[in-house]
């Protein structure tokens, strides 16, 4: 228990990243665009994000350019799988391999030879005096970074932009009747161009958290699978903004609960599986119900007839 | 818009042309992935000349830089196999990673739990792999078919518990006595299951030609055998199949039981061939290398040997040129990323496209 509630602060900080990456993730994923880049983007937003900061000195800065970089990363993805006709996860898989391979390559490069850049400053954190010495909630929200407060911030804006804006409904048209999409004069492919930017700008987002604000530096594949992991959040919780936050949080607890576990020494590794067998859980759950509702759907059709 | 300025590409007959043109792609986008590349290279100010020559050097510059890119293309060409066994029967395997840990643990088991000839051992040893592989790739295959349960996420994730679960059997339950830091093993596996060396003193086993033969193998099948009739239609006409009878979640089930089993196999070969013993982490990222290494040839069997050489060549003597030249060796990586962008991208024609208006634009200015 006390190893939990341990936990609490350093989880929301952890889930955060995934959280914003899976944020970016839903805006593909209704444009149905299925995106397994998550990782490559957020790697590379790490990296753009330490190197801005340490060249300037401003983590404002490092942000930004982290944001523009990934946003520039997507697009030109997306004219790689909507111009020239290639496989977009196909395109996901090579995406995640050169990030991986440049940002390592680039580090070499800045750093003659060493295994991490170190940002002059990362992001600052919020004190919150208030609620420090209330137990669970200051274990939660006393010392968070700009960027958690941002992505708790971003469950309703992301929400409200899918479900109740023209852009949202045009997202989900793409993504789910696309014919119905261009019947109605919707531009199907420059909704999927928004949909690639929008993703590679939140996910630059992220990456600059997880490099900006849980370690103040840049490492060799620092994402470690969390863009994937982002990307199981986007499946756990069907690119629904509210779930997918949800699913981001639990994971993030089971990463900073796996941390605490390795410093006592005890066995972490059915810990690190949650994600992953909870994604497949609700993949498995949630396709349940499918045949039965197909075979409803296929008796009223006979009735009709 | 088709453009008449393009000159028809003239008629070769049937067989040959058809392989000129398939093997075309693939070299025109290991072409432009070298440009791209250089172009990195000379940007950060060094010779991407001398780092091609120390590359090749590297890779084949020598009969032990030979042997060793053959060892390392050896587990590509079966992991690879195993993704495209899968993608011709319309399953996006992306376990194969997970599949091939599996596989390398049981078999890892399997060689330092029995005592048996070699003539036993060997095949017992690389069956294990096999079927381990294959019960990994069983469980989203079944989820795929009686759940439609998208098998491209539940394979990815199942590489992630793979990971974790071998992690876990070799840090606890399994841990060979007295070892500490970083890389740990399983106890070595018995002598009986070494896999014979065919070019000694050099590392490269019966696994390379094992690796050929499979491929063989399974190019036959999808021409000659009624199951790769039936695959290959379920692949690319599943509605047609069904209605000739063919159930296509059998077929399905079946080319991802194969799939996995390659992939286990791929394992083993590591295993058996390399290691000798289950080591964490184990050679990260060999699945996904086959996945490229597939991509790279659209699914070929016949295609896959050369590939995985090609793709190995490039890492093994990326290693040498980081040596020599002081340039990271992941540039390679970013080379590799880059040709297989440059390969998928299916229209192909856009440039020529392009250019032709131009032409004909020009052309029309003249004649003004």
């Amino acid at each position: 228990m006390d190893i939990l509630i341990a936990a609490l602060g350093p989880g929301l900080r952890t889930a955060s990243p995934i959280m914003l990456a899976a944020f970016g993730g839903i805006f593909t994923q209704r444009a149905g665009i299925f995106n397994i880049a998550l990782e490559g983007y957020m790697l590379v937003g790490a990296f753009v994000s330490v190197v801005a900061t340490y060249a300037t000195g401003s983590p404002l800065v490092g942000v930004s350019a982290a944001v523009a970089a990934v946003a520039l990363m997507a697009l030109v993805m997306a004219f790689v799988v909507l111009e020239l006709g290639a496989d977009v996860i196909i395109v996901g898989i090579a995406v995640n391999l050169l990030a991986s391979a440049l940002t390592s390559f680039l580090l070499q490069v800045i750093t003659g030879g060493a295994a991490f850049l170190r940002a002059p400053s990362g992001i600052p954190d919020v004190h919150l005096a208030a609620v420090a010495g209330v137990p669970i909630v200051g274990d939660l929200f006393a010392n968070q970074g700009i960027l958690v407060w941002v992505s708790l911030l971003l469950v309703p804006i992301v929400g409200t932009t899918i479900a109740r804006t023209s852009l949202g409904l045009r997202l989900r048209a793409v993504g789910e009747q696309p014919d119905a999409a261009i019947s109605s004069g919707v531009n199907v492919r420059r909704i999927q161009y928004v949909a690639f930017a929008l993703c590679g700008a939140i996910c630059g987002l992220a990456g600059a958290q997880l490099a900006l604000g849980l370690l103040s530096l840049f490492s060799f594949n620092m994402t470690a699978g969390r863009g994937i992991i982002a990307f199981a959040a986007v499946m756990f919780g069907a690119a629904k903004a509210r779930w997918v936050a949800v699913a981001a949080l639990i994971f993030g607890f089971a990463d900073a609960v796996a941390n605490r576990m390795q410093t006592l020494g005890l066995p972490v590794q059915f810990v690190v599986m949650v994600p992953y067998v909870l994604t497949i859980q609700v993949l498995l759950l949630v396709a349940v119900p499918w045949r039965p509702r197909a075979k409803r759907s296929a008796l009223g059709a006979a009735g009709q007839t | 818009m088709a453009d008449q300025s393009i000159p028809r590409r003239a008629a070769v007959p049937g067989a040959v042309a058809r392989s000129l043109r398939a093997a075309a792609r693939p070299v025109v986008a290991i072409v432009l992935g070298f440009v791209v590349s250089g172009l990195i290279v000379l940007a950060t100010g060094k010779d991407p000349i001398e780092a091609g020559r120390a590359l090749v050097q590297g890779a084949v510059g020598s009969q032990s830089a030979i042997a060793g890119t053959l060892s390392l293309a050896t587990p590509l060409m079966l992991s690879a196999l195993a993704f495209a066994v899968a993608f011709r029967g319309s399953m996006f395997n992306a376990g194969v990673e997970g599949q091939l840990l599996i596989g390398a643990f049981v078999s890892a088991v399997v060689g330092f739990s029995f005592d048996l000839p070699p003539i036993l051992h060997i095949p017992l040893m690389l069956l294990a792999g096999a079927v381990g592989g294959a019960f990994w790739a069983f469980l989203p295959a079944i989820w795929r078919v009686s759940l439609r349960a998208n098998e491209i996420v539940t394979t990815l994730m199942m590489n992630f518990i793979a990971s974790a679960l071998t992690d876990y059997f070799v840090l606890y339950p399994f841990r060979a006595a007295g070892q500490s830091g970083s890389a740990i093993k399983t106890a070595t596996i018995h002598e009986s299951a070494y896999l014979p060396r065919i070019w000694p003193p050099y590392n490269l086993t019966i696994a390379l030609p094992i690796a050929i033969v499979c491929c063989v193998i399974v190019w036959y099948a999808f021409r000659r055998f009624v199951i790769g009739y039936e695959v290959r239609m379920v692949g690319t006409a599943p509605g047609f199949a069904s209605s000739s009878g063919i159930d296509p979640r059998r077929r399905q089930v079946a080319v991802m039981l194969i799939s996995g089993a390659l992939a286990g196999l791929a394992g083993a070969s590591q295993v058996g061939g390399v290691f000798h013993a289950f080591v964490s982490p184990f050679a990260s990222n060999l699945g996904f290398n086959g996945v490229l290494v597939a991509l790279l040839v659209g699914n070929g069997p016949l295609g896959i040997p050369p590939a995985a050489a090609f793709i190995a060549a490039l890492q093994g003597g990326a290693i040498t040129m980081e040596l020599t030249t002081t340039i990271s060796r992941y540039i390679v990586g970013a080379l590799t990323a880059t040709i297989i962008v440059f390969v998928s991208a299916r229209r192909f024609g856009w440039p020529a496209a392009i250019l032709a208006r131009i032409r004909r634009a020009r052309a029309q200015q003249t004649e003004s």
